[in-house]
């Protein structure tokens, strides 16, 4: 009950503070957009070509009439125009070129003819005129199912070697996630100096509830509001900006042993410098490092192999890496091991915090700092 | 209620408590009289278990701290000399909270914590955070929290430092009906009128010894040879003369008041007289002063108070 009571009242700190919880999401959320937005380009695996538009006349055949329904999914604009029109236009010369379309043939009248347009009718109209082949011979050989296939659900683009690549939201979303996870460290540290700055840790140390149990509910609640803040992102990410992350519940259960391993690592700073201030400087500057070196900032392949290098170094690297290979390649293998190493460091970590925590509780610390 | 036996707590080469030894009896004010380093609150960071102690040994409601520092700590409540609560929670959360550690909980801790927040009169700023709170309110909460679980033992550490006389009154009051309902109390000061105006017992510690302890009555017995001498004056008096008449120990100015410490017989009175009218001094009032905790102090330690 005095465990319950002492977890309802970080709660409630955490709660008091709304414009630090505020932060600590619109923080990755914002970045998330900004990133996702500046990188969109250069993220793009396919060159989206250019809207074309050209004035056709034909002789309203059947032919004619599919060529021109058709384009539109080639970017490819026929705009049908009168006889009266087109010799206006010629006269005038403002119209350099168009499309004359029979059953028979198609014309480019054009003096451009290695311009975009021109090329454009060219791509067209060889696909257009495969396509015909391939109705023919799916008809020729009874397979009307091939007559008209479905172009959004028949053509996939994937990376070379078939290999998928998320896009500068999909990957800013696992990296930004994980950037502040770490920063939770921080938050951490705030959460255990609290009863020292506020002198609280006198009256508990006081009271009949063990201090070994103060430590390990204030870690526990720490890693607790984390894991929320991580759902919340990722909910977030999900439904508003429409980042996949092909099972919500799998990637919300690998992140734990990220939340646990950073508030270990707060834990751990914490205990060491015994000022918050310290521990924070020395925590931002390994969180920048750790960040870095796990390709949180820039947007890297996941097949590069200097950032495959790199990420071996840094735990947000494991992470990251073993998100991304489950969300796009559909591996759990390397995200299941980051995991079972983080917990093993985190382990590590937290003994040795605690280790010092005892030794600190047997000193006269507590009354003469 | 609590006994301790010569207590030892060394800071390194500093000796911050020295055999020290004293007992509270069950419903009774004791105070810790002495100026700041005297190890008052060495004193009672090791009866709290704030601090471990060097030697010696501590009871408390007959527990020894040795082997039962748990339930000893379930018989205490604590006020702090600093403020021990959570400015970013409201009133009656700390109470709540703090009530919890001592194993409250339901409705029994919410009817505590809100008869406590009475107490203290705050019941109308239950609700309110506590960062909104001045600092008079913010003691007066730093005591309901050491008070909420109804402890046997309540050990206060200068409560009443930098606040305002109202508050002082409030809380000096609310200590008085604490006692009033049975309740025993450890007080430490180094202002001697609280401790005049509080304690049945007092203890004067001074570079971590207990120097004299006793009631009121037996620590002023200790400087039974002195009196003290109040003379109001119109003018300057003439200090130089009057410091030289022979049994004269010392003068203290204030205002138009001359207050001299004698050490003797009534001699003295009729030599000061005769130097005031030598002087044409003129004599406004003349009163015989009873000695304060702050004279026994300086007899016994050479020192002020508040030095």
């Amino acid at each position: 009950m005095r465990t319950l009571q002492f977890l309802k009242k970080e709660g409630l700190q955490s709660l008091a503070a709304p414009e630090t919880v505020l932060l600590m999401l619109l923080f990755p959320l914002l970045l998330t957009w900004v990133l996702g937005t500046a990188f969109s380009n250069i993220s793009a695996r396919t060159l989206d070509l250019p809207e074309t538009r050209l004035p056709f006349v034909s002789d309203g055949g059947m032919v004619a009439q599919l060529y021109q329904s058709n384009s539109r999914n080639s970017s490819l604009t026929l705009e049908p125009i009168t006889e009266d029109a087109l010799q206006s236009g010629l006269a005038d010369g403002s119209l350099k070129q168009y499309v004359e379309l029979t059953d028979k043939e198609l014309i480019l009248h054009s003096d451009d003819q290695k311009g975009m347009e021109a090329m454009m009718v060219r791509m067209y109209s060889n696909a257009f005129i495969q396509q015909a082949n391939l109705t023919g011979a799916a008809l020729n050989a009874g397979r009307p199912d091939l007559m008209a296939p479905a172009f959004s659900e028949y053509i996939r683009i994937e990376g070379i070697d078939g290999r998928a690549e998320p896009s500068s939201f999909g990957y800013y979303g696992v990296t930004m996630l994980t950037m502040i996870l770490m920063y939770g460290s921080l938050q951490t540290v705030s959460m255990l100096s609290q009863e020292k700055a506020g002198r609280t840790s006198l009256r508990l140390k006081a009271s009949p509830y063990a201090m070994s149990k103060v430590f390990l509910v204030k870690t526990l609640a720490s890693c607790f509001i984390l894991i929320s803040q991580a759902a919340i992102i990722v909910l977030f990410n999900h439904f508003v900006y429409g980042i996949q992350y092909r099972n919500i519940g799998f990637v919300l259960l690998m992140v734990v042993p990220l939340a646990v391993f950073v508030t270990s690592l707060g834990v751990l700073a914490y205990q060491i410098f015994r000022k918050e201030e310290a521990a924070s400087v020395f925590l931002n500057i390994l969180t920048i490092a750790l960040v870095f070196l796990g390709g949180g900032y820039m947007m890297v392949s996941l097949d590069d192999s200097t950032f495959a290098t790199l990420t071996q170094f840094s735990p947000i690297g494991w992470v990251n890496q073993g998100l991304f290979r489950y969300i796009y390649r559909g591996s759990q293998e390397p995200i299941l091991w980051a995991g079972v190493k983080l917990l093993g460091l985190s382990l590590a970590m937290f003994l040795l915090a605690f280790r010092l925590f005892l030794r600190e509780e047997g000193s006269d610390r507590v009354a003469a700092d | 209620m609590l006994e301790v036996k010569k207590l030892v707590k060394r800071y390194g080469s500093k000796l911050a408590v020295s055999d020290v030894s004293f007992k509270v009896e069950k419903g009774e004010i004791y105070g810790l009289l002495g100026p700041n380093g005297a190890g008052k609150s060495s004193t009672i960071n090791i009866i709290t278990g704030l601090i471990r102690k060097d030697s010696g040994q501590v009871l408390i409601g007959g527990l020894d701290l040795d082997r039962e520092l748990t339930k000893a700590k379930y018989l205490l409540g604590i006020v702090p000399q600093d403020l021990a609560i959570y400015n970013d929670l409201n009133a009656l959360q700390n109470v709540k909270f703090f009530g919890s550690l001592y194993g409250l909980s339901g409705s029994a801790l919410q009817k505590q914590a809100l008869e406590t927040l009475a107490f203290v009169g705050l019941s109308d700023k239950a609700k309110d955070k506590v960062k909104t709170f001045s600092g008079g309110m913010k003691r007066r909460l730093n005591i309901a929290c050491g008070l909420v679980h109804r402890p046997q033992l309540l050990i206060l550490d200068e409560p009443t430092v930098g606040i305002d006389p109202q508050s002082r009154n409030h809380i000096m009051e609310a200590i008085l009906q604490l006692n009033r309902e049975g309740m025993t109390i450890l007080y430490t000061t180094h202002y001697m009128e609280e401790a005049e105006q509080l304690c049945s017992r007092i203890a004067i510690m001074d570079a971590g010894q207990i120097v004299a302890q006793g009631n009121l009555q037996e620590l002023r017995s200790l400087i039974e040879e002195n009196w003290y001498i109040v003379v109001k004056v119109k003018g300057t008096p003439p200090m130089e003369e009057l410091s030289h008449v022979a049994g004269v120990e010392k003068i203290d100015l204030n205002g138009n008041a001359l207050r001299f410490t004698c050490r003797g017989k009534h001699a003295q009175l009729r030599d000061i007289l005769e130097v005031q009218g030598q002087h044409h001094s003129e004599i406004l009032d003349l009163s015989i002063d009873e000695p304060n905790l702050e004279d026994v102090f300086l007899t016994l330690t050479g020192k002020r108070l508040r030095d």
